[in-house]
């Protein structure tokens, strides 16, 4: 039987407040949005993603920018 | 210090649980009326955009020196605030959030430490969602945003000024020897029921009182001292007036939400959150003397503010208790 279409696995998502990412890779997909960043830019992707992907959680998350704290 | 990811706020907490997450997006939803009438929960429209304060050179320096996250607003329009934890770990976060630096559940001005007497925080798992300022028990009045200087906000009508505007949040896990304690196994409960040539001109927007709404605030169950205060992630929420977004953002500007007479029209489901049993905390006296929205407008304009008039609700969907469920978050046309 073939996996539910990237709608259904939103909609499945949502339902169930799951992460719609890991929804979408229990199908085997991935979201349109990034894989359409993956196919503006192949070169640069493939490259990062190939370094990143044996490195622990901790030492990916250190690439994605924390909100910044200011005066308040 | 949060990351944004999907259009929310992600906490991590690796000093305590290398799995812990916890999350909070910020969930458009319909205004309800603004009258005597209590009304159930409302869904969540899906959210809100969130975007760094730092990429945008053209917010005005004081927005820019708070740092912290953007979001669009219309005029009187409407939010939740929806809390999630991660897949595998349920760690414990007591969570405090103010409205133009007034805090939300005692309406005393923001102090960063949290506060037992009273309770200044709600606690995350016990607590899914905020929609608005604790006024009784049992009874929330609905965040909704107004243009920061006509006081209509909370802030102004509490301090007679309009400095901050935004949603000011702050999260605290629990101690790691608390939760190691606690992570196995899960209690059984009972279920009842600048630089820029050309600067933007200011759009901010701040939080005033809507309608009335049942939601209750629980009580924290941990001791004050199972909180690991050191630990603290704190971020200012900038409201900016949706008519700016593009603007500033360049983005598609967001539509309009439906009002609570297109949401009842269509025949569509209202919610009802139950709890652990617990005694909700009593809502704030300062905060149920703030005028609503509602009778500000009435009495600035003489006249009734639009979308006020009541709606009939059906029995609303019963949630809970600990709600990790999903509130339900439907699309709407024109989203």
């Amino acid at each position: 039987m073939a996996p539910p279409s990237e709608e259904v696995l939103r909609l499945l998502a949502a339902e169930l407040g799951e992460d719609t990412d890991v929804m979408l890779a229990l199908g085997g997909k991935i979201s349109a949005d990034l894989r359409a960043a993956i196919l503006a830019r192949p070169k640069l992707f493939a490259e990062l993603i190939r370094s990143l992907k044996d490195m622990p959680d901790h030492a990916v998350l250190r690439l994605v920018r924390e909100v910044e704290d200011g005066d308040w | 210090m949060p990351t944004l990811e999907n259009n929310a706020l992600a906490f991590r907490f690796p000093e305590v649980d290398p799995e812990a997450r916890f999350s909070i997006d910020f969930q458009r939803t319909l205004r309800i009326p603004d009258s005597d009438r209590d009304y159930p929960l409302p869904p969540g429209f899906g959210r809100f955009p969130l975007r760094h304060v730092e990429d945008y050179a053209a917010l005005p320096a004081d927005t820019r020196r708070r740092g912290g996250v953007i979001l669009p607003m219309w005029q009187a329009e409407a939010l939740w605030l929806n809390f999630s934890g991660g897949r595998g770990s349920d760690l414990p976060v007591a969570v405090k959030v103010a409205a133009g630096k007034i805090n939300a559940v005692t309406g005393e001005t923001w102090t960063a430490p949290l506060n037992r007497n009273p309770q200044d925080y709600v606690v995350w798992p016990e607590q899914p969602w905020l929609d608005g300022f604790a006024i009784e028990p049992g009874v929330i009045r609905q965040f909704v945003a107004m243009p920061l200087g006509e006081g209509y906000s909370v802030e102004e009508q509490l301090t007679d000024e309009a400095e901050w505007g935004g949603l000011q949040i702050s999260v605290t896990p629990m101690r790691r020897e608390v939760w190691a304690r606690l992570k196995a196994p899960r209690p059984v409960y009972h279920i009842e029921p600048c630089a820029s040539v050309m600067p933007v001109p200011s759009a901010a927007m701040g939080l005033g009182a809507g309608g009335r709404m049942r939601q209750s605030i629980e009580r924290d169950p941990h001791a004050l001292e199972d909180w690991d205060q050191r630990a603290t992630q704190r971020v200012f929420v900038t409201l900016w007036h949706a008519s700016r977004w593009r603007a500033l953002t360049g983005e598609q500007v967001p539509t309009e939400p439906p009002s609570a007479q297109d949401y009842a029209r269509a025949g569509l489901p209202w919610f009802q959150h139950y709890g652990r049993g617990a005694a909700p905390l009593p809502g704030s006296d300062t905060l149920a003397k703030v005028k609503s929205l509602g009778s500000l407008h009435q009495q600035q304009t003489g006249a009734a503010l639009p979308g006020s008039g009541d709606v009939a609700t059906p029995e609303p969907v019963r949630l809970g208790p600990g709600a990790k469920g999903p509130r339900p978050i439907r699309s709407w046309f024109g989203w």
